[in-house]
């Protein structure tokens, strides 16, 4: 019997995604100065005299890169239990049977960060218990993927090259990876608690709180409008927030087939447009040469390099 | 004429250093700003200049890392200088009134990339300017304030300028009719990397044209030689909204003549150049490194690299570090992400290896900027890697890329970066380890002073020990 929220596991792999799009585009290092910082600069083109008449009102109140607090909306009556929201959630995606019939997908689409430009396909592989390979192709970049075959987590990075994740990553890897984890939540959800009503892209939303991440399910349809998350990655935790919109019916269930993700104060999108049901093959997690060399290499000798030390 | 684009130090130019120099006055590249534009009047055109430099005024106000930078001051210069950019008659002068903006934050990585200059535009592959293979470096004219001299640092081998008979150490005293050492930006700060691009700009030309270069040997008489600027074949990368890049990496080993003239013996050093951190390069510099982990020391030229994704400074670094190493740290306003090495354990070809422990030596100049110096500092600052050359340019600040409303792109720095102590890379640039900074007479005399001393330098190290023929880190080919 195999259930999940199949919903959670394309956003989750937004989160995850989104750490090698901060790497590859948020970090961009390219050199300028300002125009007109050299002294000794002839005279630039001048620009006229400017008008009399008043300047423009300024733009709106600053957007902080941070997300800004949840509002707060008031409750009538009793708010609902985690068990309540989870249960709605599972029901409004299409039920328990629905889901208790699906043991992976395969689901392919598009990624685009419009700010760098950049525009490629992508693709997320997930399979019971919890195995997951999510793939993505950037022009100008190349292939960047991640997988957890439920022991080892790995990425294949053009920046950074091949690399097998720490604890931390591991440990969210596999908790993101479970493909039963809404199941379990709805029978049994642990922790989780509604922390209250609030409005989350200007929908009123059950904020349940897991693990100090913050998941928000609509509150009249039920479905999941987006979540908080810190996000570990080699390079330190990220604040993460992901929209999920455009739910469509993938067969008997009905998953969002657009994500958002905002990180770094960058946008990214992943817009899914093919879902097939229990259509995964084991290669889709199989570990690259490189990084099954790299595995064996962590059980031999010490490592020859000098420990990088201080300088004085 | 082209537009300037000789390499992506070029970009930086286009920011105006080139213009600083006066380029436009030499008759290449920069075209004449109008002599006395009238208003615009279109309210059109008014609104989309308002909105474009609201966009850019916004975008500063909420990423900047120091919100007290961008508080009551850049409050100040919207309202002195969003009228003048509404009334801007054409592009130009509206991207100068942005530039007068963001010059007030004296920061680098702030600029406008004209929309035709990106990768998108057409023809903007054929914008490269053509090379002449010999690079220039000011160095200030003892006894007289404000004047410098322009100094051959280096020549390519097989270059135009080598055909001409130009030599390292040569003083360029005038090129076509411009004399190179007159309008530079005085300063230490981020001037010297504008001085670098200067150099770059004036050493490069229209392909296929021709120019009179005035040089003067060490100790010689003064003489006229023609360059032929040649076409740049080398192969261009594209990436996000930025310009076609030439995009190149070489490597080999140190021949028996270079290594007897620096006293390096029968010493095995590797020696890797390339001129930008774009994805192209990654996977042959993993591919020369399967060759070169067995040799005695290793040399990366990063001389005139002014930077590209900053995250490839981690798996380059990689190769060198055992264990998981920060090379600094970047900060935004509410988030902190350490630049982190990644071991690198496996040949491209899968085979398990050990990251290369012996002696590195990474070369640089004040055309080095950007991710050279996160690379180059963080190892420095690790005590992995001895630096050597000319300090670097100063410019380093992680930015991002934001289209805008007349469709120009705005390069934004959006987080500060520091090494893992603390110190800024920014207006500073890593200090190499030269025992003293070299003049004239260096390079007259050595070629190339910085690789010189880096071999002399390896060749005082102990030597790697030969891994056996079972070993596995000599991976198949």
């Amino acid at each position: 019997m195999i259930t999940m929220n199949t919903v959670d596991r394309i956003a989750r792999s937004s989160a995850r995604t989104v750490l090698s799009t901060a790497a590859l585009a948020a970090l961009l290092a390219l050199p300028a100065v300002a125009q007109d910082a050299a002294p000794a600069a002839p005279a630039a083109p001048k620009a006229p005299a400017a008008p009399k008449a008043p300047a423009p009102a300024k733009p709106a109140a600053p957007k902080m890169p941070a997300a800004p607090a949840l509002k707060e909306l008031p409750v009538e009556g009793q708010k609902p239990s985690a068990k309540e929201v989870f249960t709605k959630h599972l029901e409004a995606t299409g039920g328990k049977a629905a889901w208790e019939a699906k043991t992976s997908m395969v689901a392919k689409g598009a990624i685009e960060i419009p700010a760098a430009q950049l525009k490629g396909a992508m693709s997320t592989v997930a399979a019971a218990p919890d195995r997951v390979a999510v793939s993505m192709e950037l022009p100008g970049i190349g292939t960047t993927s991640q997988c957890f075959d439920g022991t080892v987590g790995w990425s294949m990075d053009p920046m950074r090259g091949p690399a097998i994740m720490g604890e931390k990553e591991v440990s969210q890897m596999k908790r993101d990876a479970n493909f039963l984890r809404d199941l379990q939540m709805a029978n049994d959800p642990g922790a989780a608690e509604v922390a209250g009503l609030v409005e989350f892209e200007g929908t009123p939303c059950w904020h349940v709180k897991v693990d100090g991440n913050s998941y928000l399910y609509a509150k009249d349809t039920g479905l999941m409008k987006g979540m908080r998350m810190t996000a570990a990655t080699p390079m330190g935790d990220l604040p993460v927030t992901v929209l999920m919109e455009e739910y469509k019916d993938f067969g008997d269930v009905k998953m969002a087939t657009r994500s958002t993700t905002k990180v770094m104060g960058q946008v990214q999108v992943m817009s899914f447009e093919a879902v097939e049901w229990n259509a995964a093959k084991d290669d889709a997690f199989a570990m690259p040469a490189e990084i099954k060399a790299m595995k064996d290499a962590s059980k031999a000798a010490p490592a020859a390099a000098p420990a990088p030390k201080a300088a004085p | 004429m082209n537009p300037v684009l000789p390499s992506l130090a070029g970009l930086a130019v286009a920011m105006g250093a080139l213009l600083a120099a006066g380029r436009d006055d030499a008759g290449t590249n920069a075209p004449a700003p109008a002599a006395t534009p009238s208003p615009a009047a279109d309210p059109a055109v008014r609104a989309r200049n308002a909105e474009t430099f609201d966009a850019v005024w916004t975008i500063v106000r909420d990423s900047h890392w120091d919100p007290e930078r961008v508080g009551g001051s850049w409050d100040a210069v919207r309202d002195e200088l969003l009228p003048k950019a509404e009334a801007a008659p054409d592009q130009d002068a509206l991207r100068a009134v942005l530039g007068q903006a963001l010059a007030r934050l004296g920061q680098s990585h702030f600029a406008i990339i004209p929309g035709e200059l990106s990768s998108a535009a057409p023809g903007a592959a054929e914008l490269l300017e053509g090379r002449s293979g010999a690079t220039l470096w000011f160095t200030p004219r003892a006894g007289e304030p404000a004047a410098w001299d322009a100094i051959v640092a280096a020549v390519e081998p097989g270059s135009p300028a080598e055909s001409a008979g130009i030599s390292p150490g040569m003083r360029v005293l005038r090129i076509g009719d411009r004399e190179p050492g007159t309008r530079l930006p005085p300063g230490d700060g981020l001037e010297r990397y504008q001085r670098a691009n200067i150099a770059a700009a004036l050493a490069s030309g229209e392909p296929g044209s021709k120019a009179t270069w005035r040089v003067e040997p060490m100790g010689g008489e003064a003489r006229d030689v023609e360059v032929t600027y040649a076409a740049d074949e080398r192969p261009q990368a594209k990436f996000a909204s930025l310009p076609p890049m030439p995009t190149e990496l070489t490597w080999r080993h140190l021949d028996e003549t270079e290594r007897e003239r620096w006293g390096a013996g029968d010493r095995e050093i590797g020696l890797i150049s390339f001129n930008i951190w774009l994805i192209p390069v990654a996977r042959p510099f993993d591919r020369a490194m399967d060759t070169l982990r067995t040799a005695d020391g290793i040399v990366i030229d990063l001389r005139g690299n002014p930077g590209g994704i900053g995250a490839m400074a981690m798996g380059i670094a990689g190769h060198f570090t055992a264990e998981p190493a920060s090379l600094g740290e970047m900060r935004t306003r509410d988030t902190k992400l350490s630049f982190t090495t990644n071991p690198r354990r496996s040949s491209t070809s899968g085979a398990a290896v050990e990251p290369y422990a012996g002696p590195v030596a990474i070369l640089v100049d004040d055309a080095s900027a950007s991710t050279t110096e996160i690379f180059a500092g963080g190892m420095q600052h690790l005590g992995r890697a001895r630096v050597f050359g000319r300090r670097t340019a100063g410019a380093a600040l992680p930015a991002m890329m934001t289209p805008l409303p007349n469709g120009d792109v705005f390069l934004h720095a959006f987080a500060d970066y520091r090494l893992p102590d603390g110190t800024a890379l920014e207006a500073t640039g890593v200090r190499p380890d030269n025992a003293r900074p070299y003049d004239r007479a260096d390079y007259a005399r050595e070629g190339d002073p910085a690789l010189a001393e880096a071999v002399r330098w390896i060749a005082s190290e102990r030597r790697m020990p030969r891994p056996g023929p079972k070993d596995p880190q000599t991976p198949s080919p």
